[in-house]
């Protein structure tokens, strides 16, 4: 019964094995991404587990943040969730390099803006799931395509003698569910 | 009855076959995607020693490439934002280690804010250091009469712009070259532009 089994086995094995590499191979390339940012994210909204919260990188310099993050930025960043609403953003963009970024859950960088590419000084933006949700003018859109994901604020410090303007800068920042 | 039993145990061999296999596939990619050659693999050889990748942060970026990019440099902006050149090696083809000194030289960019940033490859982040340094950028470093600049990378102190490395020897360590909004015309011949020599200049 052996005998007539061993060519069934040997071919199930070999239909198997290639299987479960293929299938195992595409959910770790699926999986990777979103599993660094469900990561971050983790340490972003803390035990508390407060989304939605802006929270700003207080100190210049090297801090071992995240792989290869870059030292010349004063971050202020956002571990969203717009399950329950939008996100909006309010505050000045900064005399040196700004920006505003928002990575989906994937990691894949969705939207960016710099403050040469903003009107004056201030800027007003809304973070929303869909095109159907309401922002109050004059905030504009910015449609998120996942319901989680991070945003990002970048302001590039020369030295430590710019900080007290930074954090008055981040201070004078508002974050908003509406 | 036989047959009955020979689809049985081909069931189970599938079965067993494809949970070991996907086990294994699953632990091979994680650590083919989080290796050495991880990362870097994203970009491609450009001009002398420097490396460029326009798939860093973009929607573009291969299932592969974005996985990569993941583990070993997430939150980046997109191409769009920023072009990214990395370095492993000096202009002689040797790799970036603790055990040698290096003088990087380079022009300005056309480009709202550029950065060298110096990391230790194995833990990713920077090497910890007395100066509390891991970068120069365009609005700190000091240029040279003709325009230029230079970074010394060193375990001993250096006059100039100074870069540290590891105290220990045979560390590896890459760098790292940012451009921030930079201008139509950089971005468009961002695989052509001139780019920082790294010379080799004691071990």
């Amino acid at each position: 019964m052996l005998t007539r089994a061993l060519p069934i086995v040997v071919m199930a094995v070999l239909v198997g094995s290639a299987f479960g590499a293929l299938l195992g191979w595409n959910l770790t390339l699926e999986r990777v991404p979103v599993a660094v940012m469900e990561a971050i994210e983790a340490k972003m909204i803390g035990p508390d587990r407060q989304w939605n919260k802006c929270v700003h990188e207080r100190q210049y310099g090297p801090l071992p943040r995240v792989a290869r993050s870059n030292p010349d930025s004063m971050v202020t960043r956002v571990a969203y969730d717009l399950s329950e609403g939008s996100l909006r953003l309010r505050g000045e963009t900064w005399a040196d390099y700004w920006s505003l970024s928002v990575y989906q859950q994937n990691t894949d960088n969705v939207f960016v803006i710099n403050a040469q590419q903003i009107q004056g000084r201030t800027f007003d933006f809304t973070l929303s799931p869909s095109q159907d949700s309401p922002v109050r003018s004059p905030s504009q859109r910015i449609i998120s395509p996942t319901t989680k994901g991070i945003l990002l604020i970048r302001r590039f410090v020369v030295s430590e003698d710019d900080v007290p303007a930074v954090h008055a800068n981040q201070d004078s920042m508002t974050c908003e569910l509406v | 009855m036989q047959i009955k039993h020979s689809l049985l145990l081909g069931s189970a061999s599938f079965l067993v076959a494809a949970i070991a296999a996907g086990w294994v596939s699953v632990a091979l990619t994680k650590a083919g995607l989080a290796g050495p050659k991880g990362f870097e693999s994203s970009f491609e050889a450009v001009n002398g020693a420097w490396m460029y990748s326009d798939k860093v942060g973009s929607p573009a970026a291969s299932r592969t490439e974005r996985a990569r990019v993941a583990l070993g440099g997430p939150l980046a902006l997109s191409s769009e934002e920023t072009i990214y050149f990395m370095a492993l090696e000096d202009d002689g083809g040797d790799q970036l280690t603790s055990s040698c000194d290096y003088r990087i030289t380079g022009q300005s960019f056309d480009t709202r804010w550029w950065s060298l940033t110096l990391y230790d490859s194995e833990t990713q982040v920077f090497v910890p250091n007395d100066t509390n340094r891991a970068s120069w950028n365009s609005r700190a470093i000091g240029y040279n009469a003709d325009g230029s600049w230079t970074v010394m990378i060193s375990n001993e102190q250096q006059p100039g712009h100074w870069l540290p490395v590891h105290q220990e020897s045979d560390k590896r360590f890459d760098l790292l070259l940012r451009l921030y909004n930079p201008s139509a015309e950089t971005r468009r011949l961002a695989r052509t532009l001139p780019l920082p020599t790294i010379e080799k200049a004691q071990c």
